[in-house]
């Protein structure tokens, strides 16, 4: 996945590959049908395990509020602690491989979702939208927070960190705005 | 009801070749097909090595590079 991030998709070969993992290049091939396999199950296990990271703690059958309050500092958590997985998800995003993904996205992740959102909405805890709407709204403040602690300087600060006080501040303004 | 299991040898073979584009690759199918020893194969047009990857039986390199040469290309064998 460095290779890959540091190289991009098309810099990298199995030779190369196999000389920085110490094996030989029939060796990768046992295991790998060709480089999009490879890539493809590298995008299968780390998203894996970018979702166990993002439902730690978490039960779709929890009250909105608190369930999207653990959802946003395990995602924060994540993305802020993996910068190589982001970049490598940024990469696929932007390639022709993407489709492919969005296949093996985990389907078990989508329903627990899935139940935490209607949940919500029979709760009368959030408003029904589109779902790309609730999901702009949701998480896409978090993800440019952490865009700006990421960067380690916004717009106007030098030296900027995303402190928990700002993501409560911040996820308060959005349960606002979701609420009916 | 048992099931027997035959024990299989199948070998994994890599070649860096001259393959480069699919037509390239209609040209050697109906040779890597026709060989009864090959199982499946695929040729990794992503790499910059044009792998080709084998799965077989009892085949040997040279038997493949012949193959491949008589489609008019070249492969030689990966290896450490």
């Amino acid at each position: 996945m460095e290779m890959i991030v540091k190289d991009g998709f098309d810099g990298l070969s199995m030779q190369k590959l196999a000389k920085a993992a110490e094996v030989s290049p029939a060796t990768i091939y046992i295991y790998f049908k060709d480089r999009e396999d490879l890539i493809l199950q590298v995008f299968e296990e780390v998203n894996g395990e970018m979702l166990k990271a993002t439902i730690k703690g978490f039960d779709p059958d929890m009250d909105f509020n608190e369930g999207m309050k653990v959802q946003w500092f395990n995602r924060a958590e994540y993305f802020t602690k993996h910068q190589l997985e982001v970049q490598f998800f940024e990469q696929l995003r932007y390639s022709p491989l993407y489709d492919k993904t969005i296949s093996i996205a985990s389907k078990a992740f989508g329903e627990s979702m899935s139940k935490f959102y209607h949940n919500a909405i029979d709760r009368k805890d959030l408003l029904p939208l589109p779902f790309e709407v609730f999901w702009a709204t949701a998480f896409a403040p978090l993800y440019q927070l952490v865009k700006f602690h990421t960067q380690g300087r916004s717009y106007v600060t030098k030296n900027f960190r995303l402190t928990d006080e700002m993501m409560e501040q911040t996820l308060k303004l959005v349960l606002k705005a979701l609420k009916p | 009801m048992t099931t027997v299991f035959k024990p299989k040898t199948t070998d994994v073979l890599v070649f860096k070749t001259n393959i480069r584009y699919k037509k390239d690759i209609s040209r050697v199918a109906p040779l890597l097909s026709a060989e009864e020893k090959i199982h499946c194969w695929n040729v990794d047009l992503g790499d910059i090595d044009k792998v080709l990857r084998i799965e077989a039986e009892e085949l040997t390199t040279g038997q493949v590079t012949q193959l491949i040469q008589q489609a008019g290309f070249q492969c030689e064998e990966l290896t450490d």
